[in-house]
């Protein structure tokens, strides 16, 4: 894929849910202790990356 | 939140607090508010971060706030491209993403314990999205777009041309803008709500004058945009009269001056002297209106205004006038207009029943009143059936005396003569 078809939506909102898998996995391991609210405010700033993103994009970038 | 330096030749100073996407990282408030206060941008940040730390977290609301609602300058940058509709889809995903994103700091920062208290914050933040949707709602319309209307357009690019030329969308336009405004009131509603309840007021009777304090103030965030919305209505309307009453004033000016002047340069076209001395006189007056802006403001009295005007006419028509004025008055914008009625009325006198003998006119300036009576011996009109294009009687005489809250009465009948009857009162203007 060459870097002027990359979608950034995709991308954005891709990068935004791997860290937020890998912070869920890192609680599952016990190497950090994730509370209810930590969790409530990982998965608002992943959804809200992803949708800044979005409204940020340029015509015809939306991520389809 | 941090936003980049700002690039070299930037103004430092705008007349308008001005979002700077090109020069900021996220939304460029911060860097918007120090090229508005004038400061540099990195202390503006720093302030910023230490506010957001002692404010537990609601400093970042108010920058959401900012985000949404301060338009972006029109300068091309990251956040100025090309978005879709005002209002549409891009408009709602940034507005929601901003808004969750806030929301996960705020969560952030209650759980590191840096917090005030639930009560306040989360009631506070839910009457920030209300107030804030309001604000936008009442800004539809306005040309300096907000991010919600339109993310990325410039602030000079007419935000309603897309919507003007769409009437067909009108009324779901209508429906959207309902649904907005009514989720904004729910939210500012329950934002006054929730805080009630975390207080334990909503029960107590002591503490009324308290609940009624609050729903007031929720009121108050409702209404608010409404009312300043209903002002600028208001002002733009004052605007538009004043503008239109400069242009009546300004046609029944040229009616009563450059038109008659031609009419007479056309009847005297075989005497070339004639002629040439009516176009020198029409131009030494115009020229003078121009300079001056009114014609014969400050030169003597009303007395001394009104027999110019009647040697003018008896000049340019070459017929008698019989002038009486009693009393005097300064010749302020009231009086001029009455004077320059009057003059109008000679006019169509000398024009109409010059051959029916003498015109005269009666001039009383009294302590509460000016008054000139206008009669002439010709053979009279209906007045109820004056035609559309007699633009002398309409607009010269009595609208203009109308404009200056004063009256004109025409007594006229076939065959009886005619008598104009115009009245002011003095310093009315």
């Amino acid at each position: 894929m060459s870097s002027a078809s990359v979608d950034r939506v995709s991308l954005v909102a891709g990068i935004a849910f791997v860290l937020l898998g890998c912070l869920l996995c890192l609680d599952q391991l016990d190497l950090i202790a994730l509370s209810w609210g930590l969790v409530a405010a990982a998965l608002c700033a992943a959804a809200g990356a992803s949708l800044v993103a979005a409204g940020l994009a340029p015509d015809g970038d939306d991520g389809g | 939140m941090a936003d980049a330096p700002a690039p070299p030749g930037k103004p430092d100073h705008d007349e308008k607090l001005r979002r700077d996407p090109a020069s900021g990282i996220v939304g460029g408030v911060l860097a918007g508010v120090a090229a508005r206060v004038g400061w540099e941008p990195w202390l503006v940040r720093v302030l910023f971060l230490a506010g957001v730390v002692v404010t537990g977290g609601l400093l970042l609301a108010v920058y959401a706030l900012g985000w949404l609602l301060i338009p972006a300058d029109g300068r091309v940058g990251r956040a100025t491209t090309p978005m879709a509709t005002p209002g549409g889809r891009r408009g709602w995903q940034l507005g929601l993403g901003v808004g969750l994103l806030t929301t996960a700091g705020l969560l952030v920062f209650r759980e590191l314990g840096i917090w005030w208290s639930d009560a306040i914050v989360w009631p506070l933040v839910l009457a920030v999205t209300g107030a804030t949707l309001l604000w936008a709602q009442s800004r539809r319309g306005d040309a300096g777009a907000s991010l919600l209307a339109d993310p990325g357009r410039p602030v000079a690019e007419p935000a309603l041309a897309a919507e003007a030329s769409a009437p067909a969308s009108s009324s779901a336009a209508g429906f959207r803008d309902l649904y907005r405004g009514g989720f904004g009131i729910a939210l500012v509603v329950g934002a006054a709500l929730l805080f009630l309840s975390q207080v334990d007021a909503l029960g107590a009777a002591r503490d009324a004058a308290f609940t009624a304090i609050v729903a007031i103030f929720a009121l108050a965030l409702i209404l608010a945009p409404f009312i300043w919305r209903l002002g600028r209505n208001l002002a733009a309307e004052r605007a538009e009269r004043i503008r239109s009453q400069e242009r009546a004033e300004m046609a029944a000016h040229l009616h009563d001056s450059v038109l008659q002047t031609l009419t007479l340069m056309q009847k005297r076209a075989d005497d070339p002297r004639e002629v040439a001395a009516l176009a020198r006189r029409q131009e030494r007056e115009l020229r003078g209106w121009l300079t001056a802006g009114r014609a014969g403001a400050g030169e003597g009295g009303f007395a001394a205004a009104l027999r110019t005007a009647a040697e003018e006419v008896e000049d340019a028509h070459r017929i008698k006038i019989e002038v009486v004025a009693v009393g005097d008055a300064e010749l302020d914008d009231a009086a001029l207009a009455l004077v320059a009625a009057a003059r109008e009325a000679l006019m169509n006198a000398a024009k109409f029943a010059a051959e029916a003998g003498p015109v005269s006119v009666y001039g009383e300036a009294g302590p509460d009143l000016i008054e000139v009576f206008v009669r002439d011996r010709g053979p009279g009109f209906d007045p109820d059936r004056l035609p559309e294009d007699r633009h002398g009687v309409r607009e010269s005489i009595v609208g203009r005396m109308r404009r200056h809250d004063g009256t004109a009465t025409i007594v006229s009948m076939p065959g009886s003569g005619t008598e104009v009857v115009l009245s002011i009162e003095r310093g009315r203007r």
